[in-house]
């Protein structure tokens, strides 16, 4: 739906009271027609599989639009992405502030002439001249650094915060100390190649990636992937959803110091691992889907192999959750911490396990489903707990979940028919959006074609980008004792949120990685 | 002749190797590791050697590093370290190792004051270094030691009440069964000092990096491990003497000392992989409430349970 840029704000707030959940704001530089924003709703709890684009064309010499966060705080990180990677002046967002960029980034690279020549200078490394805008990081308050590296960080960031008395009172974090700007290196490589660079995206999600970019593509040439492929899909993101979220529940124990609970959470994911590497024959990026279906095939006997290990897994997985759940300490820990209200889950846009921790049934996976989802019998875990335990029982039960999943695939695989990909003849012009439902909450790709064999566009919304700000709500207002609890039970990945943002423009691209790699 | 107490000190930094090696073993077999190995096949000889000795190769390595000191730091932030070893060391003299150890009628106080006095001289180093998480980590420290004192000295002065005695030799014995809540009480209370899980919160590492020691390195932090080793002989040892001693001489004392106090580091390395870690308000509560009450438990038993066994013994 194309609309003009004033009547952003009220079609938004319509479309919120009609029950939309935002997902995203992107912006494109589409050069004569203007800067193309997009805004991308879908109604998980009302209608299911239906969506709406808001799409509005932004003046290029002056690119300004109204501000939605004061209407909905689920668009913040996004209008925070537009303002600082394309420039685009969003007027009234509450707190503009850099997420991604240095903080002196606009010493560094302008070297104070708006127009300086980009191709021959060089950036300017020396400390900012002048005090960066407003910023926690700056702010002149008793504050704990968390990062850029700290042991309850697996990736690098820098959250900061002011504490009082060992209360957090204030908490921001600041991203793009790994930031490859992915989405341009996707721009320019073809579309089978893109499929491996997405499946790089994440470590863990990875499958995720590659599948739901390949299900873009799909959209766009309309063909739809045969039956085995599909269930070999599925199979492939149930086990991945396993392994991660083992590792999570492990890493909140190891992150309230319970590393007991940690290392025998490895070992019983070590049938995963094996699994997935009889599979793929890679225990972490595993290669398998390809547009139109699977490039390798899963034979009786692997399906035999993997069938095997679930059922070593059925055993030894609950038991060792009853272990963890019987531990006391470990309970008070996570009891009543970090608490996000079902309303304020809602409000704030929660996905994946930290929604339905707070007893909001939405899954992508149900609600827009894709694969072989709806041949499976399985349903949404939900916990009305509201606290960082019931998430991670949220993640308990979904491993519990994925393992029945997985079971019924490879039954199915065992006696589908022989075919493994459909054909990609040719690739139309168009735009599809696909949508999927990883470890950590909700996943949209939006890629657009323009006939040639590399992609006009891809847009990539990770889960991460929506629950790490719902996670710095939660901070706030807790004991210090109490975040790296918060970060483990909402389990935030900051390779993806990292890696999916661009600098549309090319001259700035070039700079940004080497900056970013050395800086701070 | 010289007093083999003198040599205390010496066998308490040999002794907390192997029981740093034992709570390490411990703490890996129970999350199904290998953990260090005492034994290693000839075939591997080539590629490592037996590990009983890596505590010691730990802080060896330590010793030869680079020690960096912060602009930010005191005159304190050196000699907290050094003043934290030598009261540590201090201590084994008075703490009976088989038996030797000098010991007056007033010992034990002697014992309190030296180890709180560790303690204090660890948290001046820690925080004189002028870094957050050292402060963080010394204000932990100090609320912990708060709630922590009182339980360890009800305990041991219930032991002192039964014995009507403060010389630590006097009151030796396997008094595990004279008074078991006091074993109780001080035992909760050593794997508060040793920072032991479910009490590790000064030094957190994934809520405050390494807590006070956040700032130390090289051969500072090798004396901060020593002192570790030595404080985790140290409290062993008393615990060993206080509860489980059984009176022998010669070389059978030595064998039922080091058997004992293999036992009591194993439990304390169980201790510490069951559990998760309390928040700081959590931990003082639970002493303040739990260990509080057992051994003010433990002083009542010492004063009412000698006239209730002889009423018991009386009716039998």
């Amino acid at each position: 739906m194309e609309i003009r840029p004033e009547e952003v704000s009220d079609r938004v707030s319509g479309l919120l009271e009609k029950g939309a959940r935002m997902i995203y704001a992107s912006g494109v530089d589409m050069g004569v027609q203007g800067i193309k924003v997009d805004y991308y709703f879908c109604f998980d709890r009302a209608t299911p599989s239906q969506h709406t684009i808001l799409r509005t064309y932004l003046d290029r010499e002056n690119p300004v639009v109204k501000s939605v966060t004061p209407i909905t705080d689920q668009a913040d990180w996004s209008e925070r992405e537009l303002i600082e990677f394309l420039g685009v002046k969003v007027q009234g967002h509450p707190n503009p502030t850099h997420l991604w960029l240095p903080l002196n980034w606009d010493d560094m690279y302008l070297g104070g002439q708006p127009e300086g020549d980009h191709e021959t200078e060089r950036i300017n490394a020396a400390p900012p001249a002048t005090t960066p805008r407003e910023n926690i990081v700056t702010l002149p308050v008793t504050s704990i650094p968390y990062g850029p590296y700290h042991p309850a960080f697996i990736e690098s960031n820098f959250l900061k915060m002011s504490v009082e008395d060992e209360v957090v009172r204030k908490a921001d974090l600041k991203l793009g100390f790994n930031h490859r700007s992915v989405i341009k290196l996707m721009e320019r490589r073809d579309y089978y190649k893109d499929i491996f660079l997405a499946e790089r995206i994440c470590g863990f999600c990875n499958a995720h990636h590659a599948l739901t970019f390949a299900h873009a593509v799909e959209g766009i040439t309309s063909i739809e992937a045969p039956k085995k492929a599909r269930l070999a899909r599925t199979l492939l993101c149930e086990m991945e959803r396993i392994q991660s979220h083992l590792l999570a529940v492990g890493l909140i124990g190891d992150l309230t110091g319970f590393r007991t609970m940690l290392m025998h959470s490895l070992r019983v994911r070590e049938e995963m691992q094996d699994s997935l590497e009889v599979v793929s024959g890679q225990r972490v990026t595993h290669g398998l889907i390809t547009l139109g279906g699977i490039r390798r095939d899963i034979t009786p006997t692997q399906a035999d192999f993997i069938l095997n290990k679930l059922k070593i897994m059925k055993k030894s997985v609950p038991e060792f959750f009853d272990q963890a759940l019987s531990n006391d300490v470990l309970i008070d820990r996570l009891k009543n911490v970090g608490v996000l209200s079902l309303e304020n889950g809602v409000k704030l846009g929660a996905v994946g396990p930290t929604a339905r921790g707070s007893g909001l049934r939405i899954d992508v996976r149900k609600n827009s489903p894709y694969d072989a989802y709806e041949d499976v019998d399985w349903d949404i875990v939900t916990e009305n707990g509201c606290d960082s335990l019931a998430r991670m029982k949220v993640k308990m039960r979904e491993v519990l979940m994925s393992m029945h999943i997985a079971e019924q695939c490879l039954e199915k695989i065992k006696v589908a028919p022989q075919e493994l990909a459909m054909k990609v003849t040719e690739l139309p012009c168009g735009e599809a959006i696909a949508r999927s439902e990883p470890p950590r909450g909700e996943l949209l790709y939006h890629v657009a074609s323009n006939g040639t064999n590399t992609p006009d566009f891809v847009r990539i919304r990770v889960p991460t980008f929506l629950t790490a700000h719902i996670m710095l709500r939660l901070i706030q207002g807790g004991w210090v004792g109490d975040v790296p609890a918060i970060i483990g039970s909402i389990d935030p990945c900051f390779s993806c949120t990292d890696r999916v943002t661009i600098v549309k423009n090319n001259r700035k691209s070039v700079v940004d990685m080497r900056a970013l790699g050395g800086r701070q | 002749m010289i007093d083999p107490a003198w040599l205390n000190p010496l066998i308490a930094f040999a002794v907390g190797i192997v029981l740093s090696f034992n709570l390490r073993k411990v703490f890996a077999r129970v999350q199904s590791r290998r953990g260090p190995l005492l034994w290693m096949p000839a075939a591997w000889q080539d590629i490592n050697h037996s590990k009983l000795l890596q505590p010691l190769y730990d802080i060896v390595k330590l010793f030869s590093k680079q020690t960096l000191i912060p602009h930010t730091s005191t005159a304190l932030f050196i000699w907290g370290p050094v003043l934290a070893l030598i009261c540590a060391l201090s201590v084994t003299l008075f703490v009976p190792v088989a038996g030797n150890a000098f010991d007056y009628s007033f010992s034990l106080v002697v014992i309190f004051y030296l180890l709180i006095f560790v303690t204090l001289f660890v948290i001046m180093g820690g925080i004189s270094s002028a870094s957050l998480f050292a402060a963080m980590g010394g204000v932990r420290e100090v609320e912990l030691m708060l709630a922590n004192e009182i339980p360890f000295i009800l305990g041991t002065f219930a032991l002192a009440i039964t014995y009507n005695t403060l010389s630590v030799r006097d009151m030796m014995g396997f008094n595990l069964l004279v008074n078991p809540l006091a074993a109780i009480a001080v035992f909760i209370a050593i794997l508060v000092k040793l920072h032991v899980k479910p009490f590790d919160i000064p030094e957190a590492e994934s809520e405050i990096v390494g807590g006070l020691t956040t700032e130390y390195s090289g051969k500072l932090l090798g004396v901060l491990e020593t002192v570790k080793l030595v404080m985790l002989f140290t409290l062993s040892a008393m615990f060993v003497d206080l509860f489980l001693w059984v009176p022998s001489a010669g070389l059978m004392s030595w064998a039922i000392f080091i058997l004992a106090i293999l036992l009591v580091s194993g439990a304390i390395g169980l201790t510490n992989a069951l559990f998760a870690r309390f928040r700081i308000d959590q931990a003082t509560k639970w002493l303040f409430k739990v260990s509080t009450l057992i051994s003010l438990l433990a002083i009542g038993w010492a004063f009412v349970g000698p006239y209730v066994l002889s009423y018991v013994g009386g009716v039998i």
